[in-house]
């Protein structure tokens, strides 16, 4: 028998969408708060990278980024997450941001070391750029849209 | 994307200017290597609005140049060049060079022919495979003690062949003996310096690869002989970079840079051109650091060179003496270099910034082998994985136009996305087994994005070159196996 649950069903709201660019690839991100946009544009960034599901956020690491203004703190504030990637394979998908201002950024990073056999890695990331980099409040939530160089 | 709406005027067949009057803090013209046709596309991919905010920076001289091959990047489009005059405050900008810092290619000729290999070449293409790791965040199994980094940065190709991957002949052969001299490793980050320790021999991912090739057709018979090069005979071709160090110094100093355009009251059309005049703290630093991360490449190639010949020796059970496997040149493709040009009459230092265009310097010019000095330097241009690439060869005329500076490739045309989408339910490995090319790829996409219409059509791209006396066919080169990252 097929049962019709949609009523009990509530939405979960869109944290991300890709979209192309020339060679490369931008997310953009949404939140009802712009902390919340900044925690779903790095998990963006990390479903670019590896299948997000597969990801066990059993290991945290501490984030913390200043920026000159809030568009390079969003770009080094990426930029930190793809340098703990690069360097101690890890790979995150929950992101709990502590503090925000427009120059400084805590947040706890969830996720694990890349495992062969269990992640497979996409695609590499070679810089977050500043090309048509947007963080704007849209009057019914934030949005955050950042290119990749792929 | 926006279609481009500022004027173009068209100087001959081959050569389009954008004027200075497109917009008020354009220093020089725009000159743009291209025909009608691929004009068009070139505007509806908005690169001339790149091409004329290079067009802006601080003692850029003559023209901001595209290269056919043009298409979109960050900053300075691909396939752009500015050159930059050092005694007038002219500047150095990371979006110059791009994330992968002399990202390049090798070409290596053989004493083989297509007939000796063919049975052998699902062998030589496994055996590459498996001996040079490639693939996203790759690493080797040379790990470079801090010692050994520090020479890597300093002496690039000449630590390699040092430690035996390679002979001291390659060197000769290699653009800037592989190893530019104003490397400077404090300048180098621990991070970049992290990214970097075991990355060494390897390819890495994207549009990089390893490939065994055969001479499909000879244009400039008495050039190429010079080069080694002659029909059905079997290259190998390398193509990569500074890997996660070069992506990693990159970024630091588009950090930096952007502080330093503010502190130096630099106007930036857009945030990617960040730069510092040559001259200043910031400038020396990023040409310190940006130097350590080309001879990090040059080594990176040369002992992938390496590691190629002995996959070639194993598997076909001959001697290295017998292969004959030698370098015809190594070329950088996103470097910024300082040299000396006539402008207006006098030799004058230059910041010559080539980002995704390949240095093309003439015959008797004193920076290319003795080998080549009657002939002109060899210029290699990688096409796709399923048409050709080529060897050209420098001219004069390129030196005085165009800074002596040729295109790098075939030049995208479809975003890495739309290719997917496009080979969804097509082995593109098939396809290309059909035309009798065997790939081996480590990433899942990758073959889908890479794929040949993903990218221009090289011959049109090297014929407008040719035809506008930039540089000359030498001879023209067609896939056989290729291994992907």
């Amino acid at each position: 028998m097929v049962m019709d649950n949609t009523q009990d069903i509530t939405p979960i709201p869109k944290r991300f969408d890709f979209f192309e660019h020339t060679a490369d690839i931008g997310i953009i991100a949404y939140g009802n708060t712009m902390e919340e946009a900044f925690a779903n544009i790095a998990c963006g960034m990390f479903a670019l990278l590896t299948e997000p599901d597969n990801i066990t956020p059993k290991k945290s690491m501490d984030i913390e980024v200043t920026g000159y203004n809030q568009d390079e703190l969003l770009v080094n504030y990426l930029s930190e997450l793809l340098y703990h990637c690069s360097t101690k394979e890890m790979l995150f998908n929950k992101i709990t941001i502590l503090e925000l201002t427009p120059t400084l950024i805590k947040a706890k990073a969830y996720g694990e070391k890349y495992t062969s056999g269990k992640h497979q890695l996409l695609q590499e990331i070679k810089t977050v750029t500043y090309h048509q980099l947007k963080i704007e409040d849209t009057g019914c939530g934030w949005e955050i849209r950042v290119i990749f160089d792929v | 994307m926006n279609t481009w709406q500022g004027p173009i005027e068209q100087i001959d067949d081959y050569r389009f200017r954008i004027p200075t009057s497109y917009m008020d803090q354009m220093r020089v013209s725009g000159l743009i290597y291209a025909n009608l046709e691929m004009m068009e596309y070139i505007k509806n991919d908005s690169t001339p609005i790149q091409v004329a905010n290079v067009a802006c920076l601080p003692g850029i001289v003559k023209y901001s140049i595209a290269m056919p091959d043009i298409h979109w990047g960050y900053g300075f489009s691909i396939g752009g060049v500015g050159a930059t005059e050092i005694a007038k405050g002219g500047v150095i900008s990371p979006g110059g060079v791009g994330s992968d810092i002399n990202c390049g290619v090798r070409l290596l000729r053989t004493n083989l022919t297509l007939f000796d290999i063919k049975d052998r070449l699902p062998a030589l293409v496994d055996g590459l495979f498996r001996n040079v790791p490639s693939g996203v965040g790759s690493c080797g199994s040379i790990k470079l003690s801090p010692k050994d980094t520090a020479g890597v940065l300093h002496t690039g190709t000449q630590w390699a062949v040092n430690h035996g991957y390679g002979i001291p002949e390659d060197i000769l052969y290699t653009e800037e003996h592989g190893q530019l001299p104003f490397a400077d490793p404090e300048q180098i980050s621990q991070r970049a310096l992290d990214r970097g320790h075991n990355q060494l021999g390897t390819l890495g991912s994207g549009n990089h690869f390893l490939e065994i090739q055969v001479v499909d057709e000879v244009f400039d018979p008495e050039i190429a002989s010079v080069f080694g090069l002659k029909e059905q005979q079997i290259t190998v071709m390398i193509h990569t970079g500074s890997r996660g160090l070069g992506y990693q110094v990159c970024e630091d100093y588009l950090r930096s840079m952007g502080d330093a355009s503010r502190k130096y009251g630099i106007y930036l059309p857009d945030r990617q051109l960040a730069c510092a005049p040559v001259d200043s703290p910031e400038g020396k630093g990023y040409l310190g650091a940006m130097a350590c991360a080309s001879n990090y490449a040059w080594a990176n190639r040369q002992c992938i060179m390496h590691l190629t010949r002995g996959v070639f020796e194993r598997i076909l059970k001959l001697s290295d003496r017998e292969i004959g496997m030698q370098l015809v040149y190594d070329v950088a493709h996103n470097i910024a270099k300082i040299e000396k040009h006539i402008i207006d009459g006098k030799e004058t230092n230059l910041c010559v910034h080539r980002k995704g265009a390949t240095r093309a310097f003439p015959a008797k010019h004193p920076d290319i082998p003795e080998k080549y000095k009657a002939v002109g330097q060899p210029v290699i241009v990688p096409g796709d994985m399923g048409r050709a690439s080529y060897v050209l060869v420098g001219t004069q005329l390129g030196m005085n136009e165009a800074f002596g500076t040729a295109c790098h490739g075939a030049g995208r045309i479809m975003s890495r996305t739309r290719a997917t989408k496009e080979a969804k339910g097509r082995s593109i490995a098939r396809e290309l087994a059909d035309q009798g090319i065997i790939v081996r790829s480590s990433g899942r996409e990758t073959l889908a994005e890479e794929m040949p219409e993903a990218y221009k059509d090289v011959n049109v791209v090297v014929n407008i070159l040719h035809q506008a006396g930039i540089a000359k066919k030498v001879a023209k080169i067609r896939p056989l196996g290729v291994v992907k990252g």
